[in-house]
């Protein structure tokens, strides 16, 4: 009897979750409306009420792409420190650790007060892209780390002995062995960063700023899709149905990145998810 | 020769990318530091902590720089986000782990992926056109704590299902059976048995979540209703104090600018300190 209650209430509870989703998912299909393909080649009109997002898709691209030079570079080598530091039993490794936990945590907005004071002010960058971007490339550098850590963390433990006893030097083991057999994971991270710099909203509102012209350089303010969807939906009225259809188009490119990245973490999927989300890194031995 | 100095630029580089990520938070403390330090000198620390008024002016004496409200409102939106999710997710995680036929717990783990992929500014638009409405039915405007905390449960909730799914299923694997060998209900064996194992990763995984309600900005600020005051009940409209950084920092400038740093210095604080904890706790647990 008592089981019979429990699988009724605790199931209740989860169509209860399900259908948040649901929900959600239900408002944005009313958004389909307003995305013809001229949506993705005009500019917004009329304070963005009409026209497209044109502007706002190659913001958010310039966005992507900038914090790429970024995140690509420092995050595989620190994810590569972090392997082979464990495995030479390097001092002060626990610090970087504790460092990337915090930078995992710290809010978006926080993140977004140091870029302006840096990139903005201290370097004179302005509201521009090339700021913004780097922020993103700053907020979403621990995600990337991680995701990378596990793949590599993998191939080491599957292949540096074997290099080790066939004499071969650390550059060459890691070069041509490690990091090639890490590379989906490092491809499923670089995506998995995308996202989340795609998703961003705060962070950006004061470093690249939301001027909706059309960008010319990266030294240029502009809107990325996040910042254009708030701008709609809290400073036009009216702005309600275009703000829809830009979150739609937004989301869908969202659940294209999604899928791409399961594709390539395969089974790994559900366990670097729940460590992203926990903070805590199953990396660790 | 050539091998030796290849290893040497490998290593130099290495060094390179494990120094990047402390000297990153060390310089967002100092540059957050450094930005707030105005305010941090020429504001009573007083006032910003335990004031309620906010009227901010570019020079100290013009105006008031009370962040008490703000922080107050921070720590009631994300406390409340907690107390919806909190149980939703447990009882979704024990169905999914316990009751469910594994294709439909699939399913629900699948769902729950796709609500944490959604953007945060997606879930406050949601919020702002079908929540704030249905609240509003029931006490005008409708923007309000209440609505703060709903949406940030609806972003929470897929992070909690996920971390108590996979903390129930690690437990379970052979003690399930056990139990069933001894004829122990299932109610009862999540119950005695689940429940007790799980006390501490369940914790972690509030708090973490909760750190992340703290620090949400947008789907909080088009929710709210963004009035800098204390809240008296749950139909008030309130401003968080990461609502305040997005809302004035495109504009603010002197004193008002070095404020809402000490406002963010405040967050990473706090942040840091459930950060620390948390890898405390660990080293104690041996992890």
């Amino acid at each position: 009897m008592t089981d019979r209650w429990s699988a009724w209430i605790t199931g209740t509870a989860a169509c209860l979750t399900v259908a948040v989703l649901a929900w959600i998912a239900a408002d944005l299909i009313r958004g389909v409306g307003v995305v013809r393909w001229q949506f993705f080649v005009h500019g917004p009109e009329d304070f963005g009420r009409g026209g497209g997002v044109a502007p706002m898709i190659v913001a958010s691209l310039w966005l992507v792409l900038i914090s790429w030079a970024v995140v690509i570079p420092l995050g595989i080598l620190a994810a590569t420190a972090l392997v082979v530091g464990r495995l030479h039993q390097w001092p002060g490794l626990r610090w970087v650790e504790w460092a990337l936990d915090l930078l995992a945590a710290t809010p978006s907005v926080v993140i977004g007060l140091f870029g302006n004071a840096f990139f903005c002010v201290a370097l004179g960058l302005g509201f521009s892209l090339l700021a913004g971007g780097l922020t993103l490339g700053c907020m979403t550098l621990p995600l990337f780390v991680r995701t990378t850590q596990i793949g590599l963390q993998a191939a080491v433990t599957q292949h540096y002995a074997t290099a080790s006893a066939l004499g071969l030097a650390l550059p060459t083991t890691l070069l041509r062995i490690v990091l090639p057999a890490a590379g989906p994971a490092m491809s499923a991270a670089l995506i998995l960063a995308t996202g989340r710099s795609l998703a961003e909203t705060a962070a950006l509102i004061f470093t690249s700023g939301y001027v909706p012209r059309m960008p010319l350089s990266a030294f240029d303010s502009g809107r990325s899709l996040s910042v254009h969807v708030y701008d709609l939906a809290m400073n036009v009225s009216g702005g309600d149905q275009a703000a829809r259809g830009t979150a739609l188009v937004l989301v869908v490119l969202l659940l294209a990145i999604n899928a791409a990245s399961r594709l390539l973490l395969g089974q790994h999927g559900i366990g670097i998810l729940h460590s992203v989300n926990v903070g805590r890194s199953n990396t660790r031995a | 020769m050539y091998r030796t100095i290849t290893e040497l630029g490998i290593k130099g580089s290495l060094v390179a990318g494990v120094v990047a990520p402390i000297v990153l938070v060390l310089s967002i403390f100092g540059f957050l530091t450094i930005e707030a330090w105005p305010a941090l000198v020429d504001v009573p620390w007083a006032e910003m902590l335990f004031r309620p008024a906010w009227h901010p002016a570019v020079e100290a004496d013009q105006g008031d720089f009370g962040l008490a409200a703000m922080l107050v409102a921070s720590l009631a939106v994300s406390l409340g986000a907690v107390l919806i999710a909190g149980p939703v997710a447990w009882l979704t995680g024990i169905w999914a782990a316990f009751y469910a036929p594994p294709r439909w717990s699939q399913g629900v783990l699948r769902c729950m992926e796709l609500l944490a992929g959604l953007p945060s500014v997606v879930i406050g638009f949601w919020g702002l056109v079908q929540v704030v409405p249905l609240l509003g039915e029931l006490a005008a405007p409708g923007t309000c704590l209440l609505a703060g905390c709903i949406v940030l449960a609806a972003m929470i909730l897929p992070g909690l299902v996920i971390a108590f799914y996979v903390g129930m299923r690690g437990v379970a694997a052979e003690l399930q059976l056990a139990a069933a060998a001894v004829g122990l209900r299932r109610w009862t064996f999540v119950q005695r048995i689940v429940r007790p194992a799980l006390r501490q990763p369940t914790v972690d995984a509030l708090i973490v979540q909760g750190g992340r309600a703290l620090g949400e900005t947008m789907a909080v600020l088009m929710v709210v209703g963004n009035v800098v005051q204390f809240p008296t009940s749950w139909w008030d409209p309130v401003r968080p104090i990461t609502a305040n950084i997005a809302l004035e920092m495109p504009y603010a400038e002197g004193i008002h600018r070095a404020t809402l740093f000490a406002g963010g210095l405040m967050l990473l604080g706090v942040i840091a300190l459930l950060v620390i904890a948390m890898r405390l706790q660990w080293r104690r647990e041996g992890a």
